[in-house]
């Protein structure tokens, strides 16, 4: 790692980096992964940590470099998402009978549980939230194809090169795209 | 398990609300029984640790990178830093007239210069002595 990189890591907030870290990954492992316990006795925290300490490891494969993944967060919870997908589907492919399924027509979307999170926040499911954002932003066509872009998982950086926009392009876009979702927060938590 | 695109692009779309609204974030640790203030604090225990042993680990390495370029600078004798490093002379903390070796304190020059500037003294040297011995 280098000494630019270590320096932004050092300045990076990681107690508020830890709790987005850790939602994003309680949500994974109840909606995707059904409650599938970690082997050994671990804890969701021991996982988030060992992914966190596995950008640290020279030995790693997973390498951190801020000019090419400048969101730190976005960064790691992809590696959390990989390395819970690693871990999860060889535990399926040697437990098939008992791991849950994929969604089918007779065994619906694990996001179709009516405890579903935005359910409980705000009354409307992610399904409503994304196609809502899709209709406000129809009159913004850079933020509408960053948008789209966004939700097939790319970090601003491959939305740019995808899109043939520069990245701070794609940044503003973002910044547009993140106010009309606050409208929808802000409106749905009153 | 593998979801399919419009599960992922739920799960993305809930990601980028984490990402953009801690409070969010928050919220649903709570509702799934977790203490976020806390494992945010624990969490952040844990990053500093591995920052320190980080930061042990590169200063650990920048001695041994200047213990080699110290034998590699004395077997040489007096040597204009420039040949070795173009953007020596704009340095912090080294006088412009200091310009060879002899004239500098070498624990000054390990202060001073980044592991990556040792690193390309260390190749510098070994080019040189290289080049001397064809």
């Amino acid at each position: 790692m280098t000494k630019t990189d270590l320096d932004a890591l050092q300045k990076h907030n990681w107690e508020e980096a830890f709790i987005k870290l850790k939602a994003n990954a309680a949500h994974l492992l109840k909606y995707r992964y059904r409650g599938l316990s970690f082997p050994k006795g671990r804890t969701l925290q021991d996982f988030i940590q060992s992914a966190i300490a596995s950008i640290f490891d020279p030995d790693s494969t997973r390498k951190w470099d801020s000019q090419k993944h400048p969101d730190i967060n976005k960064y790691l919870m992809d590696v959390i998402s990989s390395m819970m997908s690693n871990l999860f589907n060889s535990i399926e492919a040697r437990t098939t009978s008992s791991f849950p399924q994929s969604p089918t027509e007779s065994n619906p979307s694990y996001y179709d549980f009516p405890d579903s999170p935005l359910d409980l926040d705000t009354g409307m499911d992610l399904e409503s939230l994304i196609r809502q954002v899709q209709k406000d932003l129809e009159e913004d066509e850079e933020a509408s194809f960053v948008f789209m872009e966004r939700l097939d998982g790319l970090p601003n950086r491959e939305i740019a090169q995808s899109l043939g926009y520069e990245v701070r392009i794609v940044e503003n876009a973002q910044k547009r795209i993140n106010r009309v979702i606050e409208k929808y927060k802000k409106k749905l938590l009153l | 398990m593998r979801p399919g695109k419009a599960e992922l692009q739920k799960e993305n779309m809930l990601q980028l609300l984490f990402l953009e609204d801690v409070e969010m974030a928050k919220s649903f640790l709570r509702k799934e029984g977790y203490n976020p203030e806390e494992d945010g604090k624990k969490g952040a225990l844990f990053v500093q640790k591995l920052l320190r042993d980080a930061k042990i680990a590169q200063a650990d390495a920048k001695v041994t990178l200047w213990e080699k370029a110290k034998k590699l600078l004395q077997e040489k004798g007096s040597v204009s830093m420039e040949s070795l490093i173009p953007s020596f002379s704009q340095l912090e903390g080294i006088p412009v007239f200091n310009r060879k070796l002899s004239e500098i304190d070498p624990e000054d020059i390990a202060e001073i210069l980044s592991e990556q500037q040792l690193l390309e003294m260390i190749e510098q040297l070994e080019k040189q002595e290289g080049d001397a011995a064809e």
